[in-house]
């Protein structure tokens, strides 16, 4: 027989974190098409986000050597 | 018969006046045209800045980072340079050589240690002194600017750790970020820069916390791209990546993208206390440079309105204004303005995020153009921030579009956590007692955390947490945390969101 967390007039015991409340579909629907349509929305951002990650052989070969006295600038 | 020194040392302290010029702390060495050094100039600038008034000289110190490059450098050299270096202390109160006499005397143990105390809230930080001509800045801990500037900003250090300081048998101690000057022998600006990050991030991990020395010389184990390793010439950012890992962390690299792309990333790291070396090329021209960047200053997120490419929510991070960086030809701490600036490539018009360093006084200043950040990150991180902002953009998107109150105002904010800290600071969430339970009791959670915190101007509406031991975010949702600002209404959503990636829901 399988577990159940409900008593024999039917109420759920499970604490408040595990409950599942009914969700009208209608809503699930609403929730599940704003995913979807955010997902699309911010489809340009991800890309350019993702773009950071793909480093070219010519960055990681930018040598980083200014001397503390540079002869042409002034800080 | 010629007979070594093989005496003992011995040392004297001296308590002095904060100097009108700074430099005067310091002797001029002989033959040397070009003094004081602008690194003295600038220290002089920022200690007045955080208005010392007392200075206690050592002059017999062991600095473990000198004796240590000493060994592998300058103990080889014709000129007999000494092992040991020099310290200066700063102190925000006024301190007579009477007084500092009086720690000493016969006064009952209760008094010293109220004495100690005081003189322990006024202690401002310490410099290293170091025996060479034209480079005399070794390590250098100062007390950070305040957390407020005058114009309302708020300043974030986060990439700061504590030191303990003993002088004298007192214990002192500093928050901050150490500092080194480059002295052009066992280290050039790549390898400072990559020290100050590693003096937090090897710390916090327990690791050996590698000399300017064994940077040069990890970074040029395998990967010698001219000349020789030592005296260094500077590092490339394949030999930075080296010399990270030759420390037992793994180097991430994030190229430059875009000024908001930027920011996100600038402020993920530096907020999760893992400071990053950041590559810039000044507009001018020349050489590449290195610095590392400790802290930022960020403005009101009331003034910022959702940009078209993400119209429902903000970035915290777009709130950022400026950066702290340790630059080896400046000093620590030293302000860099961020803004956009275009430029033409191959006929076309780029926007590239510009820094702007700036003298405490304001009166000098470089432009540069961000390429890279370099950050050293805990090998138990796989997944990088580009990949949590990712998701984190994914969700406060989502908020924005379906939480009707927070409608296009949610706020994204992403980060490393560790999750014992997460679960400490559970405590305040205002969670249900299972909930709690559940997070704190039943969870088990990796070493660090990604998280993505949603929230309004009310306050944050709830978090997502992310094992980093995965390297890509789906499936590696672990839960969703409701927090205070989320009206209970929306639990039934937050459930159907911790369904869809696979997550539980703590309420």
């Amino acid at each position: 027989m399988e577990e159940s967390n409900n008593t024999k007039d039917g109420a759920d015991t499970r604490p408040s974190t595990e409950k599942k409340e009914a969700m009208p579909t209608n809503e699930k629907e609403r929730l599940l098409a704003t995913i979807e349509a955010a997902r699309e929305i911010v489809k340009p951002t991800v890309k350019r986000l993702k773009e950071s990650e793909s480093v070219s052989n010519d960055l990681l070969s930018m040598r980083l050597e200014k001397p503390a006295k540079d002869d042409g600038g002034e800080l | 018969m010629m007979a070594g020194n093989s005496s003992y040392p011995s040392q004297s302290i001296e308590v002095l006046e904060f100097p009108e010029d700074f430099g005067t702390l310091l002797s001029q060495p002989a033959g040397l045209v070009d003094w004081p050094p602008d690194q003295v100039t600038y220290l002089g600038l920022y200690l007045k800045k955080l208005g010392c008034k007392s200075v206690v000289r050592e002059s017999h110190y062991i600095d473990r980072d000198f004796i240590l490059d000493h060994s592998v450098f300058y103990s080889r050299s014709l000129r007999n340079y000494a092992n040991h270096c020099s310290r200066l202390h700063f102190f925000a109160c006024p301190l007579t050589p009477k007084q500092w006499d009086g720690l000493f005397g016969p006064v009952a143990d209760a008094e010293r240690q109220t004495i100690a105390a005081e003189l322990g809230r006024d202690y401002l930080g310490f410099i290293v002194i170091k025996p060479l001509l034209g480079t005399p800045i070794g390590r250098t801990v100062l007390r950070t600017y305040p957390a407020l500037t005058d114009a309302g900003s708020v300043r974030v250090f986060g990439g700061t750790r504590k030191y303990e300081v003993h002088l004298a048998g007192y214990t002192f101690t500093v928050d901050g970020l150490a500092f080194q000057q480059q002295d052009r022998g066992v280290s050039a600006c790549a390898t400072t820069a990559l020290w100050s990050s590693l003096q937090k991030v090897a710390h916090d991990e327990k690791l050996f916390v590698p000399t300017p020395a064994h940077i040069t010389e990890a970074a040029s184990r395998y990967l010698l791209s001219d000349g020789r390793s030592l005296p260094s010439e500077g590092l490339n950012i394949q030999q930075i990546c080296e010399a990270i890992r030759g420390s037992g962390l793994q180097p991430q690299v994030v190229r430059s993208i875009s000024p908001e792309e930027d920011r996100a990333q600038l402020a993920a790291y530096i907020g999760s206390g893992l400071p990053p070396v950041l590559a810039i090329q000044p507009i001018s021209g020349g050489q590449g440079h290195a610095v590392c960047a400790v802290g930022m200053k960020t403005g009101d997120l009331k003034t910022l309105v959702p940009p078209p490419e993400h119209p429902h929510h903000i970035r915290a991070a777009n709130a950022l204004q400026g950066l702290y960086v340790h630059d080896d030809r400046l000093g620590p701490y030293a302000n860099a303005d961020l803004f956009s600036w275009t430029y033409t490539e191959g006929g076309q018009n780029r926007i590239a995020t510009a820094l702007q360093i700036h003298w405490p006084d304001r009166t000098q200043a470089e432009l540069s153009i961000l390429k890279a950040l370099i950050v050293p990150v805990p090998d138990k991180i796989r997944m990088s921030i580009t990949r949590i902002l990712v998701l984190g953009t994914e969700f406060a998107q989502v908020a924005g579009m379906y939480f009707k109150e927070f409608e296009a105002r949610a706020i994204l904010n992403v980060g490393y956590k560790r999750g014992v800290i997460y679960r400490e600071s559970a405590f305040s969430f205002g969670l249900s007692e299972p909930g709690l339970r559940r997070l704190c009791c039943e969870a088990v959670f990796p070493r660090f955390l990604g998280v993505i915190e949603v929230s309004a101007r009310e306050g944050p509406l709830f978090d997502v947490l992310l094992d980093t031991t995965e390297t890509i975010f789906s499936p590696s949702v672990l839960m969703i945390v409701k927090r205070g600002a989320l009206p209970s209404t929306y639990e039934s959503s937050l459930q159907l969101l911790a369904d869809h990636y696979g997550a539980q829901l703590i309420v």
